[in-house]
């Protein structure tokens, strides 16, 4: 069975390898420029493993609203505990490190000694609050995003919200939701 | 002194000017120690720009379930908080309160029992741990967030001296408490 398989694979490469020089050679003869400098676009396909995610395995019809909901909440859920735990892992460390000068005792020197100590620390640290700035950007998106979803699930008058939700609260949302704001707390509270 | 002569820093007075904003952001957004604050009123005004007053502040259903959520999660909190094995209770009551913030942003509803009721917690939980050696209060962070506009007698009434009167008494059971620990891991490596 594995030998089938190892068969299968390098037949599959075989395709993928006639497939990138037979789309290279059109582009080369489209491309008829003289010249050494000249180079003509080649096709390279990169091959990725392709991971089933929760939706290949469940497979919810897009016809019931209640899965299309279900489907976008898991979304939004999944983003919100991703940029919770990108947060925690890459920005908190570099934020309580910022300002400290790495000595057990900080040293007072005058202000001719420390000119541009603090110029030097800020631009050491542009790049952490630059992509600190791009998640913060992204934290709001999705929050405006959730408030939104949020607010069109619970429309009274809406068949979904009677039918569904009426008797219910979706807990998850909020939990998730509180715990990536306190995040931003925690951020105040380090600076 | 890269202002005065660019050139020899590789840099462009252009290039410059860019740099010195993107800083004036990073100090006024990051580097403030207001971040949060900055969130909830940017998110309030995004949303009172693209929708309206009436669209998302004015659903009613949304706020009853938002409450409901809050009311619920009070009862929670209360019993785990009352559990001293239940290790998630001071974190669950950071979520509240960091919901509670929300909540008030959005609807602007000012419950003074909702409020009463949460502040009431604290007794259980005067200092929740967030990360490393990062406290807060949950007295000072409904004070500072989340204000009534109308005095309202609280239990505790008086925050600071509740927290020394905390201080006092973990200070007398530190010893004790130390003690039962040593005894037990001797009992547990015997």
């Amino acid at each position: 069975m594995f030998a089938n398989s190892v068969e299968d694979m390098q037949g599959f490469f075989g395709k993928i390898n006639d497939f990138e020089q037979i789309t290279s050679q059109s582009l080369k003869d489209i491309w008829k420029v003289s010249g050494s400098a000249f180079q003509h676009i080649k096709v390279k396909l990169d091959l990725q493993e392709y991971i089933p995610g929760l939706f290949d395995l469940l497979r919810p019809a897009p016809r019931v609203p209640i899965s299309k909901i279900m489907s976008v909440f898991c979304f939004l859920q999944i983003e919100t505990y991703n940029l919770k735990h990108e947060i925690e892992s890459r920005f908190f460390d570099p934020l309580i490190l910022f300002g400290e000068s790495g000595f057990v005792f900080e040293e007072e020197g005058d202000d001719k000694e420390t000119a541009g100590d603090h110029e030097l620390q800020i631009s050491r640290s542009l790049k952490v609050f630059n992509e600190f700035l791009n998640v913060i950007r992204r934290i709001v998106d999705l929050s405006k995003n959730i408030v939104y979803q949020m607010n069109g699930l619970y429309q009274a008058k809406d068949k979904v919200y009677q039918n569904s939700f009426k008797k219910m609260i979706y807990f998850e949302i909020f939990d998730n939701f509180g715990e990536i704001l306190t995040t931003l707390f925690i951020v105040d509270l380090i600076i | 002194m890269a202002g005065t002569n660019p050139s020899k820093y590789r840099t462009t007075p252009k290039d410059l000017k860019k740099l010195m904003k993107f800083v004036q952001k990073i100090y006024q957004n990051i580097l403030s120690g207001q971040l949060y604050d900055n969130y909830l009123d940017g998110l309030h005004k995004i949303i009172l720009e693209e929708t309206g007053k009436s669209f998302v502040f004015g659903n009613k259903t949304f706020k009853e379930k938002y409450l409901e959520y809050i009311k619920f999660q009070i009862n929670k909190v209360d019993q785990k908080l009352s559990n001293p094995e239940d290790k998630e209770g001071p974190s669950a009551f950071m979520t509240l309160l960091i919901n509670y913030s929300l909540y008030r942003k959005l609807f602007n509803d000012e419950d003074s029992k909702l409020y009463k009721k949460i502040w009431a917690l604290q007794k259980a939980c005067p200092i929740i741990i967030l990360y490393n050696n990062l406290s807060v209060n949950p007295g000072t962070f409904l004070v500072r967030k989340c204000p009534l506009k109308k005095a309202t007698k609280c239990d505790p009434p008086d925050l600071d001296k509740f927290l020394r009167m905390e201080l006092a008494a973990k200070d007398e059971e530190y010893c004790l408490k130390l003690n039962l620990y040593y005894v037990k891991l001797v009992q547990w490596i015997v």
